[in-house]
Parts: structure tokens; C-alpha cells; sequence
């Protein structure tokens, strides 16, 4: 697990309560694990909020593991 | 000095079950309730107008509040989707409806879903001002008219209703501070495009959740105040994802948070006063702040505390 991959995670535990996201979970969809749209934008805005990296919408649909968007956020820094 | 006397609020009987379209837009039962937090929106009928909804909250204060038509200075009307094209006013329309005398002041203030809070402003500081002794502030934004029925983005979310907030010296709520705001470059964020509402949920999201714990924490510290000398937040009902944001990003109890989605929906600027309807007359509420955003952008918030 990189710290990227632990980042992502620690944020989508905090955003959505009811999602627990286990090792073997990070190429899985997000949706499978329980996060909704609504989810998606909440999880979006901690990662802006918390690593300074705005990712714009029509990027949003790509990234639908943890491990997609920990690769793309190792990208933009 | 001009307080809130009474409120009193009119909710279309006719609704749509957000459970009877789980199909349609793939909707989960936990989705509806945890997320939307809206079991059925409210939908006026097709041959009502906005000013209808308006006269029936105004009976509805009637049997509330002793309140003479012929007595009201002043009649604003909150609204972006008003009689017929606009033209004329639909506080004029509501003004000949009850029979407000020629010397009352009418007029509409074009704002969504912080319209409340700043309509209450306007409407306080004109009567003051100019020594009126009693206005009505009317809500009525009934979005159904320029929904896209395909649009699951907004369709689940935006329900009918109107209220009016009765003002004058002897009522028991004044009004304490104010503080608006507004960010035009980001307003296509919620906009009417050709006809029909449009929202980026995620924009309208991130705005929300950042910008409103802002403007509150502000408030508070100009009064001097913290969360725990607030009894009640009204905010904006947006939907229950966003009120469970608002409420985690400023560490407030979810009791603090009061939710009355579930009935009718986001009734944009009429979301508020429909809420603190309920509490109006709680001896046990002494302080309330309120808070709209959305359209515009804008975003305004009060304090409101009770007299005695």
C-alpha cells in the first residue's frame, strides 16, 4: 500500500462512515464498495481540501477505485 | 423595531414518491433516505400559480395570527418563478388577491434559496425606515415549473410550497445580524437553461459544504458567540447529504440540525421559514441561526433570538 493509497482511503472512510475499504478493496469500483454520487463529491472535495489537488469533472468518471485515484493524484503532484 | 410575529405555510397535496421511481434512476432505499432525505417531493397542481400558493399560506396565517389585510404596509414576495412571465409582479397579484390596501409597498425580490434570509433583511430595514407597521413576507418558489422530469439531479430533490412570515413590533423574534454574500463567476453552477433548471451537483456541493461553515463561524464571532449558545441551525434544506456536511464540518449535534425534507423537498426559499415554522412558538428555542445558499451563487445567514 502506498501513503498515496493510505490517504485515499483515510478520506473515504472519514467522508462516507458506512464504507470500510479492506486491503484486497483498491482495485475494486467505488460504487461496489458502497460510495454513491453523492459520496464521489464529498470524497473529491476532502482529497482538494486535504491534499490541494482539484480534480476537474470530466476526470472524475476515470478514477473509480482507490488505486486509480491514488495513481492519478501521484501524477499531479 | 420590526421582530417575526408568526409564520404559517402552505404545502401543495400533491406529491411524487421518490420510492415509486427506485426503478427509473436506479435508486437504492438507502440512497433515498440517508442521501436525498426526500421520500416525496410536493407538486402543485397545473392550474395553480405561484400567487395561489401564496394566498393559501396567507388563509392559513389568517387562522394563526390576527392579521387584517387592510392593515398590511408592506407584502415582498421571494420568488424566481413568479406569476405567469413576470409581468406584473407577483406580489401586485397577491396584493389584489387579499385585499391589501393601496398604500402597501409590494414588490418581489428575485432570489432562490438564500432569499429568505436576505428578503427578511429588506423587509425589516424598508419598514423601519419608512415607520410600516406590519408586513408580509411571502415565499413561493415552485420549481416544478421549470424541472426536466428526466433530470435525477434535481427532480428527486425540488418540491412545491410557500410560506409567509407575518412582521411587526410585538412579534417575539428579532432580528439580530445579517451577513450576505455572493460569487456570480460560479452561477452556472444552478442556472435555468432555456427553461429548464440545471446543477452541477458536485459545484453546488463543494460551495455548499465550504462556504456556508464559513460564513456561520464568521457570524458567531462577530456576536461573540459559539456553536453552544445557538439552540437551532436552520439551514438551507438542500438535501439530507448536505445538512449532514454542514452539521459534521461545524461539529454540531445532529439534533441541532433539524431536517424537513422528507414530505416535500427542497422548497428552495421557502425551506427555512417552513422549518422554523415549527419552532416559532417553542418557548425552549431562544436563539436560532439560519442559513440559505445556493442560486447565484449566493449565501446569506442570521441570528434570531426571542424577546422574554
Amino acid at each position: 500500500m502506498s501513503a498515496t493509497e493510505k490517504t485515499v482511503v483515510e478520506i473515504i472512510e472519514d467522508v462516507c462512515s458506512q464504507v470500510r475499504v479492506g486491503d484486497a478493496d483498491y482495485d475494486r469500483a467505488l460504487k461496489d464498495l458502497g460510495v454513491d454520487s453523492l459520496d464521489v463529491a464529498g470524497i473529491f472535495l476532502a482529497i482538494q481540501e486535504k491534499l490541494g489537488i482539484r480534480v476537474p469533472d470530466n476526470e472524475i468518471d476515470a478514477l473509480g477505485s482507490v488505486r486509480l485515484i491514488a495513481a492519478y493524484l501521484d501524477k499531479r503532484r | 423595531m420590526i421582530r417575526l410575529h408568526s409564520i404559517a405555510s402552505h404545502v401543495p397535496a400533491g406529491s411524487i414518491s421518490n420510492y415509486d421511481r427506485r426503478e427509473e434512476f436506479a435508486l437504492t432505499d438507502e440512497f433515498i433516505t440517508e442521501k436525498l432525505g426526500v421520500a416525496s417531493v410536493s407538486r402543485m397542481r397545473p392550474e395553480e400559480d405561484t400567487s395561489a400558493l401564496c394566498l393559501q399560506a396567507f388563509n392559513a396565517l389568517q387562522d394563526r395570527a390576527s392579521v387584517k389585510p387592510t392593515d398590511i404596509d408592506c407584502l415582498i414576495v421571494c420568488t424566481q418563478n413568479p406569476d405567469g412571465h413576470g409581468i406584473p409582479h407577483t406580489s401586485a397579484v397577491v396584493h389584489g388577491q387579499i385585499g391589501a390596501p393601496e398604500r402597501c409597498a409590494s414588490f418581489d425580490v428575485a432570489l432562490g434559496c438564500s432569499g429568505y434570509v436576505y428578503a427578511l433583511s429588506i423587509a425589516k430595514s424598508l419598514m423601519e425606515a419608512n415607520g410600516l407597521q406590519q408586513g408580509l413576507l411571502f415565499t413561493a418558489d415552485p420549481y416544478s415549473k421549470i424541472l426536466d422530469p428526466t433530470d435525477k439531479n434535481t427532480v428527486l430533490l425540488f418540491g412545491d410550497a410557500a410560506t409567509v412570515t407575518l412582521l411587526r413590533a410585538d412579534g417575539a423574534w428579532t432580528p439580530r445580524r445579517f451577513m450576505f454574500a455572493t460569487r456570480g463567476a460560479d452561477g452556472t453552477a444552478l442556472n435555468n437553461r432555456s427553461g429548464r433548471l440545471a446543477m452541477n451537483g458536485r459545484a453546488v456541493f463543494n460551495f455548499s459544504a465550504t462556504e456556508v461553515p464559513a460564513q456561520v463561524r464568521a457570524l458567531l464571532g462577530a456576536e461573540g458567540l459559539h456553536p453552544e449558545d445557538v439552540d437551532l441551525f436552520l439551514f438551507h434544506q438542500g438535501s439530507r447529504y448536505i445538512l449532514d456536511a454542514l452539521a459534521k464540518r461545524l461539529g454540531l449535534a445532529a439534533a441541532k440540525v433539524p431536517c424537513n425534507l422528507a414530505d416535500q423537498g427542497n422548497t428552495v426559499s421557502s425551506s427555512i421559514p417552513l422549518l422554523f415554522e415549527r419552532y416559532i412558538d417553542n418557548p425552549g428555542i431562544h436563539r436560532v441561526l439560519m442559513s440559505g445558499f445556493g442560486v447565484g451563487l449566493s449565501w446569506a445567514s442570521c441570528l434570531v433570538e426571542r424577546q422574554g
